[in-house]
């Protein structure tokens, strides 16, 4: 077992009495307000709120009543979340007075469990981004070092889970923004298949890409919250309407009869030479463990962050035109006809990696466009969903590398737009094809920054792609 | 890709950039552009566009109107609310 103790066995201190969802919180609010200063990882902290949530429950369980499976489990939601009576400011200028006028489904289905959610936290603008560095409200630092990013664009839910400031934390994931900052701080990260969490209540990014997902600190309490957040809902049109098994069930079965693949396209140039080692020697103790580890082919892998950039950017672009200050917060206050006071609006509220995408989506759309290079992405897209559907006939999940670095330092890549995306370049290729996929934490480099496994599976795998991760996991306690 | 390019993606997206910003765009843009362009190396003829990643297990919610509580507190969200509307700009001078 983990040398921490899991949200189950908290839970079970507060329902049997040894201690309170009160004192639990309490005990833990010098750390989360000292983290802040240091790392910057919530927007927005509402603990008067947290402590009322704590005494309520603590009030429940005093009349024999269980509030559920997070009794007590202190949690911090990504602020593209609506939770109503907090703001949701998805990290921009244009959103930072927003008040969620009601609230998400996967943050509602996290309540009703018995969670105290304590904050919002911090993010790239409007998801966008893989280091953390274009929120508004200032970068998030890596717990581990606290000279580099800790990855993007779930700052701060991954830097919140690895300082121990929250026990778990809602991310979203476009392409790869739970898993590559889960990698890069030490955190497990897990994007669920496409529809499995309802999006109801999260700010649209990509909608095609988009999905809600765990951070936590163990694998275990990874299931804990899948098991909470998953489930149809009539709210969102692309929710699935799929039976939820118990995703703790045979967590700790094992991987003896699993196949595992290692796509070669994943090992090659450009992956530091320590993360491709820890790789081998997963995969080495994988098949100790019982698995049988087999090489196979993704060759499309290499055109994904190709087809994103197309996709994400065109998806963007479409979804960000409601901001336009007549519904939402930030207005200019400039003057002009009613067209130069959205021009004005949009420019003094978004920031400049939001205004890139915004044109170029907007480029890959245009009339004259369209057909080379928006339909042709769809086109590709449809092709490395048949390439991984191909590779799953032979195997049941596959390992690679999460990110292709360790952490890198603040402001390292800010002035290189596609440098920047090109780490996202193991992460994509799953949101495209709408498949599960999840960071385990596998130790650190030489400099003692966290390296991190990433685990694919087939649609709907949910429950043994847990297992495969528990037992990545306790090669590197 | 130029400045007049650059301009008429600033309109259409309705957004205005500072000089600095306009000389950093073209080459930004034209980076990722190029990078994109690789797609034209593969033949998609056959290939239908996919939109999204399933369309099994998906279901349509019933066509019926529900209340909603929401309301107010959309509406307190908007920087200028009179009588019901959001209030903008003269459109017709």
């Amino acid at each position: 077992m983990s040398k921490f103790k899991t949200i189950s066995q908290k839970t079970q201190d507060i329902l049997s009495g040894k201690t309170t969802c009160l004192k639990v919180l309490e005990d833990k609010i010098d750390n989360i307000k000292g983290k802040q200063e240091k790392l910057n990882s919530f927007i927005s902290l509402d603990l008067a709120r947290a402590r009322k949530r704590a005494k309520e429950l603590d009030k429940k369980i005093s009349k024999g009543e269980n509030p559920g499976p997070l009794t007590g489990t202190i949690i911090g939601i990504k602020d593209n979340m609506l939770f109503k009576g907090t703001r949701t400011t998805c990290g921009s200028k244009i959103l930072e007075n927003y008040s969620s006028p009601y609230t998400a489904t996967a943050v509602e289905k996290l309540a009703d469990a018995g969670a105290v959610i304590i904050g919002k936290t911090n993010m790239d603008e409007f998801a966008m981004g893989s280091s953390g560095e274009t929120s508004f409200f200032g970068p998030t630092l890596n717990p581990a070092d606290t000279q580099r990013i800790p990855g993007g664009s779930s700052s701060g839910s991954a830097a919140g889970v690895a300082s121990g400031q929250v026990t778990a934390a809602l991310g979203s994931d476009t392409g790869g923004s739970i898993r590559q900052p889960a990698a890069m701080c030490g955190a497990v990260g897990l994007k669920p298949t496409y529809g499995l969490v309802s999006r109801y209540g999260l700010v649209a990014f990509s909608s095609s890409l988009d999905q809600i997902g765990p951070l936590t600190g163990n694998v275990t309490d990874s299931a804990v919250i899948l098991n909470a957040i998953a489930g149809y809902d009539r709210r969102d049109s692309t929710s699935l309407d799929v039976d939820i098994p118990d995703y703790t069930e045979d967590i700790e079965r094992g991987v003896k009869d699993l196949t595992i693949g290692i796509p070669q396209e994943y090992m090659g140039e450009g992956l530091d030479a320590q993360i491709r080692e820890r790789v081998e020697d997963t995969a080495e103790k994988l098949e100790d463990s019982g698995a049988t580890i087999r090489p196979v082919s993704l060759p499309l892998t290499k055109y994904g962050v190709a087809v994103y950039y197309i996709i994400a950017p065109a998806e963007a672009s479409a979804n960000l035109a409601r901001f336009d200050g007549v519904k939402y917060g930030h207005r200019s206050e400039k003057g002009g006809n009613l067209i130069s006071e959205y021009i004005n609006t949009r420019s003094e509220g978004f920031g400049s990696e939001v205004k890139r995408r915004i044109m170029l989506g907007t480029y890959s759309l245009s009339s004259g466009y369209y057909d080379a290079y928006y339909l042709k992405a769809q086109k590709v897209r449809n092709l490395m969903k048949e390439e991984f559907e191909e590779v799953y006939r032979n195997v049941d999940f596959l390992l690679t590398p999460t990110s292709p670095t360790t952490a890198f330092k603040l402001g390292e890549k800010s002035d290189n737009p596609l440098q920047m995306y090109l780490s996202d370049v193991f992460t994509i290729s799953c949101n495209l094809v709408g498949l599960p996929g999840m960071n385990v934490p596998a130790g650190t480099d030489s400099a003692g920054l966290p390296i991190g496994m990433q685990l694919l599976g087939p649609k709907l795998s949910e429950k043994k792609l847990l297992r495969v991760a528990r037992r990545v996991e306790k090669f590197y306690e | 890709m130029d400045q007049k390019d650059v301009e008429k993606l600033a309109k259409l997206s309705r957004l205005k950039f500072s000089k600095k910003e306009k000389d950093k765009i073209p080459g930004q843009l034209l980076d990722i552009i190029d990078y994109v362009d690789q797609l034209s190396e593969l033949d998609t003829t056959d290939t239908p566009p996919m939109g999204q990643p399933f369309i099994k297990n998906l279901k349509l919610a019933p066509d019926k109107v529900e209340n909603s509580e929401t309301g107010e507190d959309i509406r307190k969200n908007g920087p200028d609310f009179e009588d019901g509307f959001f209030k903008v700009k003269k459109v017709i001078e």
